[in-house]
């Protein structure tokens, strides 16, 4: 089933937001752990089949292949649904905000 | 391949179940600390080269959809994480990399990875459900036959009825793995879902062995089915009988019942066939849960008299059906399962007239229906069983007197 709004998985999330700049299947495992902070190390497996999903929902695109690299990049699509996602975590956060006052 | 490769290959009996993803992958990893590192998966069997024991991490990966349909893509980017292609089977792939590479896990995201057997759970309930309604069918039609089959008892002898409860068997056999296979999925897709990741050291030995073991008697199973009907094909036996009526056929003879010395063998052109006269003939079949079973036809002519009626010149004729059981139990059934079948109301010449029991020391059951030229005799001795059906106009103790020697001689 083709991704039709709602949360998203978080390696959908972080590669989307790696691949706000265009970047190749190798460097994205960097690139999202870069933007994670070092929180997300993401799988290959997991990167390689979140790439072939987006890609057939048409969320990213191939801007370059040239056989052995392949380039990716957000799609317009993909921007509205990173944004829409975004939102929605920001309102996450702000509604759950009392429970930085709560004592553990 | 040179020989010192060959040396080095060894086989293995692999895992039933396919689809414990977790189970193969603990396998492979625990032979490849043994030396034995996976080269291929078989049906039964996966190959395997020997070498320096390691320890190796093996992972069972989904091969990629119609977007990679070789799977290359796959292959090469996970090779540069460190992860090595060995083989493929069915929808699988194992990839493997020694643990001192500190290759990076291949999924990290148990949610992403339930996309990933999304495809194949869907392909599993449509081939369960396909293979269901199929078995149901057969199961259906089965149940017809045997309700449908005028002579149950001689169908289950011939082992018409054991290869049927044979191949029901196995259908349920292959429509239950059906079933567990999608289950087994489906549970695997949710509990990646709730978060829970694949254990890649999961017990494989007694599962493995097990489900070996109700592997190989459902195989089994399915070669006796095909064996049954084999047989029946290739130890079916049919030729003219011969004239000697001493001949060792253990089936009622026209002339000994007849005892006329003016009786000859009544052959027509029409009946000859591959040079057996069938007229004249005798059929032996294997049959299942039978030491023997013989059925004859004989027909005869006395030219210098004619039937009562004046229809034409007298032509006795004679057929005889004889079992020999492996089980006495069947008998006695059997013979009442013939009289009903051939004795049906409406082949019976007269209104009224029915078999009649009659008691004789020397047959556990007999029944005799007799009418104008009409004789049909039910017999039973221990394990064998005949019925025999005569037209003529022979004394019935003759016929009696025939079964009796023919029942001794068997």
């Amino acid at each position: 089933m083709p991704y039709a709004g709602g949360p998203m998985t978080e390696a959908m999330y972080y590669v989307l937001v790696a691949l706000l700049n265009p970047n190749h299947g190798y460097q994205l495992m960097s690139a999202v752990t870069e933007v994670s902070k070092g929180r997300v190390h993401m799988g290959p497996g997991t990167l390689y089949g979140v790439l072939g999903r987006m890609q057939k929902d048409e969320l990213i695109s191939l801007s370059d292949d040239d056989g052995r690299r392949k380039t990716y990049t957000i799609t317009e699509a993909g921007k509205v649904a990173l944004k829409r996602e975004y939102e929605r975590l920001k309102a996450l956060i702000e509604d759950g905000v009392e429970i930085e006052n709560v004592q553990e | 391949m040179c020989k010192n490769e060959k040396r080095n290959v060894v086989y293995r009996l692999r895992p039933d179940e396919y689809y414990r993803i977790g189970e193969h992958e603990s396998w492979f990893m625990d032979l490849a600390e043994r030396g034995l590192h996976l080269e291929k998966m078989g049906v039964r069997f996966a190959r395997f080269q020997r070498g320096e024991p390691k320890k190796m991490q093996y992972r069972v990966d989904l091969f990629p959809g119609i977007e990679d349909p070789l799977g290359q893509q796959q292959k090469d980017f996970y090779k540069q994480y460190g992860w090595e292609y060995v083989t493929k089977y069915g929808k699988f792939c194992v990839y493997r990399s020694p643990n001192d590479a500190n290759a990076p896990e291949l999924h990290t995201d148990m949610e992403e990875q339930a996309y990933t057997i999304k495809e194949l759970e869907k392909t599993l309930r449509n081939t369960t459900l396909f293979v269901l309604l199929m078995v149901a069918l057969i199961v259906v039609m089965t149940f017809l036959n045997w309700f449908v089959s005028k002579t149950p008892i001689l169908h289950l002898i011939e082992g018409g009825s054991i290869q049927q409860a044979f191949l029901i068997l196995v259908e349920v056999y292959i429509a239950i793995t059906s079933i567990l296979s999608w289950f087994a999925i489906r549970r695997l897709r949710n509990d990646l879902k709730a978060g829970y990741p694949i254990n890649h050291h999961a017990p494989w030995k007694k599962r493995k062995y097990f489900t070996f073991g109700i592997a190989v008697t459902f195989t089994v199973l399915a070669f006796m089915t095909c064996l049954i009907p084999i047989m029946q094909m290739t130890q079916t036996k049919e030729a003219t009988l011969p004239l000697d009526i001493e001949s060792k056929i253990p089936v009622v003879r026209l002339a000994e019942i007849e005892q006329d010395e003016r009786l000859e063998r009544l052959t027509e052109e029409n009946f000859v066939k591959s040079a057996v006269d069938f007229n004249n003939n005798y059929e032996s079949k294997w049959m299942l849960l039978a030491k023997s079973s013989f059925e004859s036809r004989e027909c005869g002519i006395i030219n210098t008299e004619i039937w009562k009626d004046g229809s034409g010149v007298y032509s006795p004729s004679i057929t005889c059906d004889m079992i020999n059981l492996h089980f006495k139990i069947l008998a006695v059934p059997l013979a009442k399962e013939w009289i009903s079948y051939y004795g049906r109301p409406e082949e019976l010449a007269y209104e009224g007239e029915r078999f009649v029991n009659q008691e004789d020391e020397r047959f556990d059951f007999l029944s005799v229906h007799e009418s104008d030229a009409s004789l049909q005799i039910c017999a039973v001795k221990e394990k064998k069983v005949m019925f025999v059906r005569y037209y003529g106009y022979a004394d019935t103790q003759n016929v009696i007197n025939a079964i009796a020697k023919s029942f001794k001689n068997t």
